[in-house]
């Protein structure tokens, strides 16, 4: 049996003099990759206590251990960084194609330094199995992500996919994003949208990679029975369950509405009298009239959660509408047209922003009385402004606290810097738990937790529980919404390389990827004292009966100790 | 008596039980059985229609109910189970 894939490299690059090397990816990383590979080279290399959009700050591009691989729906990647919207260790994570390429070609990370010297020019990244190099862009500064793509198709083979930041990353805006195409129509539609990461991408003059893994085959398993045995069986199991998400995270609205975690009006209710119009079976049901359909974003996904929506007029508008931006651009701003919030998507998918933090930021402008409830037009202008990069339009860019600080206004729910997901704390308890004690702040895919009933006593557990098994799903390129567990990751990965992986051994990778993010934290000067959900998330009592977060400290601390494995650690499903 | 099986995301309600038994000779007889004990419960899995909930899925003995409907017939040691998507990004 060999040993799996092996002779994986780094990509490094130096923005500074626009160069860049292959370098050995240690052999002894081989089980780490996508966020635990990014929280690890930060930790290594990245000072903590560096200008987020500053030369020093390293941006780190990386799938995960199985992408590229015939595993099911793996080829996620992960972005990370320092955050210029939380100040801390950030990795947000995206499906579509870049992540399968790069792999493919044998590339377990790209890892960016330093910074154009001339912040007016732009350049780009080209990886194929001929060449890899930086190259000036500067014909494509400025632009948004459709048309970007548009030109990139253009210019490179039908084969290619491409990493982008629109204007708001070129803008530096803390609630910008980093664009990934998808499979179909290699559209800019797939974004690791949370925490700014566009912005450090935009500012070290970076606008765009272009991966082509031309004829590159899949990676080749220690255990090619196996690995396959695997693959196949895990893909029956699932196909021939209940494929919760095939049609889309939108189908969640009404479920979501009934557990009061809708949030309505900047938060102030956790239900919406527009859940009928803004519910994602509307979206489904316009594709018999107008053409769209449910699709995977990446080759080898077998959810295919993701929808292609299309106007009144049969043409495409956007892809991958989801329940966060129905939720925060729709019902948090009262919006009550799944077709403005469709509007808003493509908006924000264009100029690279995170419609979670935009869509906060938005609602905290209308809370403050500076624009109706519910004007969607006014709303589509103000995108539009960020993109022109006006004192509001970088205020709103800029995410929910700059929005709340630029207002004056009180309600800004947040954490660690973040605007709190559709998944409220004040129902959902133990999620915010999550939300309290992990690095990345407010950010439901470090570990949701939909339990209303659970006693509190159980919370430490279930939030430290579900963390561990999303950092690690996040480092495998599983997609959460295939649900994988810890036995089920080790067994992909004990065929992947020939060599046995323990419940121990998965554990402690989960645990060791939470730590280093804690530990490059504290060095950026974070304390126990920001593990903490803003105050009116402990003073605005939603649902029924009424309920604000109010999970005692010592609960919420005791999420970071770690505690002895229990037997559902491993069995238990990604949640995000 | 025939056991339901209910998600955590339904356990408010039912304030953290998983799993209850009740008297029923129908799937809706014994939802509304566990309503009876656990108000509340009720409305997250069926609409003001009468109709399951269309977020919801029910499985019978491991078994989907395709046709969802609430008034098939269960037997004494028939476990009646709810599955619903709630999760995403």
């Amino acid at each position: 049996m060999s040993s799996g894939p092996s002779g994986d490299k780094l990509i490094r690059v130096d923005m500074t003099n626009q160069s860049a090397e292959v370098v050995e990816f240690p052999d002894g990383w081989r089980l780490l990759g996508g966020r635990a590979l990014s929280a690890r080279i930060l930790l290594a290399e990245c000072d903590p206590t560096c200008d987020p959009l500053g030369p020093e700050n390293i941006l780190v591009m990386a799938p995960g251990v199985l992408s590229g691989t015939a595993a099911p729906t793996s080829g996620r990647i992960s972005i990370g960084a320092k955050s210029p919207l939380t100040g801390g260790i950030k990795e947000a994570n995206a499906g579509g194609q870049p992540g399968q390429h790069l792999m493919k070609l044998g590339f377990r990370a790209i890892v960016v330094t330093g910074a154009v010297p001339d912040p007016d020019r732009r350049y780009a990244l080209e990886i194929s199995t001929d060449a890899i190099e930086v190259v000036p862009a500067d014909e494509y500064k400025g632009m948004w992500n459709y048309a970007l793509c548009e030109a990139l198709h253009d210019r490179y083979p039908k084969t290619a996919s491409f990493i982008s930041c629109g204007p708001a990353g070129e803008l530096g805006l803390s609630g910008a994003s980093v664009a990934c195409t998808d499979q179909d129509n290699r559209y800019p539609a797939r974004h690791a949208a949370r925490g700014g990461l566009g912005a450090v991408m935009g500012k070290k003059g970076l606008k765009y990679v272009m991966v082509d893994p031309g004829r590159a085959p899949l990676r080749r398993p220690a255990d090619r029975e196996g690995f396959a045995a695997l693959c196949k069986s895990y893909t029956k199991s699932y196909l021939a369950g209940p494929q919760m998400f095939k049609k889309g995270t939108s189908a969640v609205v009404p479920a979501a509405n009934a557990l009061h975690t809708f949030p309505h009006k900047n938060r102030t209710s956790g239900q919406s009298p527009d859940v009928e119009t803004l519910d994602g079976a509307r979206i489904n049901e316009s594709f018999k009239e107008r053409g769209g359909t449910m699709h995977n974003c990446m080759t080898g996904c077998i959810v295919k959660c993701s929808n292609i929506v299309h106007d009144a007029q049969g043409r495409y508008k956007t892809s991958a509408l989801e329940f966060e931006t129905l939720t925060l651009l729709g019902s948090n701003c009262a919006i009550a047209s799944w077709e403005d919030v469709a509007d808003l998507d493509r908006l924000c998918d264009e100029v690279g922003l995170d419609t979670i933090e935009t869509g906060a930021a938005i609602a905290i402008y209308m809370d403050s009385g500076k624009m109706e409830w519910g004007d969607s037009e006014a709303a589509k202008r103000l995108v539009e402004e960020i993109a022109k990069g006006t004192e509001l339009g970088r205020a709103i860019g800029n995410g929910a606290v700059a929005t709340g600080k630029y207002t004056g206004h009180h309600r800004v729910p947040e954490s660690r810097g973040q605007a709190i997901p559709a998944w409220d704390p004040r129902p959902l308890k133990a999620t915010g738990v999550t939300y309290c004690t992990s690095a990345m702040g407010a950010d439901h895919t470090a570990g949701l937790v939909v339990k209303p009933g659970l006693p509190t006593e159980e919370m430490a557990w279930e939030s430290q529980k579900v963390q561990i098994v999303n950092a690690v799903c996040d480092s495998s390129g599983f997609c959460q919404f295939l649900q994988t567990s810890l036995d089920d990751i080790r067994a992909f990965y004990a065929a992947l390389y020939g060599t046995p992986v323990s419940r121990e051994a998965i554990h402690d990778l989960g645990w060791q990827c939470l730590s280093d993010e804690w530990e490059w934290n504290d060095g950026a000067g974070f304390t126990d004292a920001d593990d903490k959900l803003a105050d009116c998330m402990q003073q605005d009592a939603i649902g029924n009966p009424p309920t604000v977060f109010d999970v005692p400290r010592e609960i919420i601390q005791a999420a970071k100790q770690r505690m002895p494995a229990r037997e559902d650690l491993f069995a238990s499903k990604a949640s995000g | 008596m025939p056991r339901v099986i209910i998600p955590p995301p339904f356990q408010g309600p039912t304030r953290g039980q998983g799993e209850i038994k009740v008297e029923g000779s129908t799937i809706r007889e014994c939802l509304e059985a566990v309503d009876a004990e656990y108000t509340g419960f009720l409305a997250q899995v069926v609409g003001e229609d009468g109709a399951l909930q269309r977020f919801v899925k029910l499985f019978v003995n491991e078994e989907q109910v395709l046709d969802e409907s609430l008034d098939m017939r269960l037997g004494i040691d028939d476990e009646v189970e709810i599955l619903a998507a709630i999760g995403g990004g």
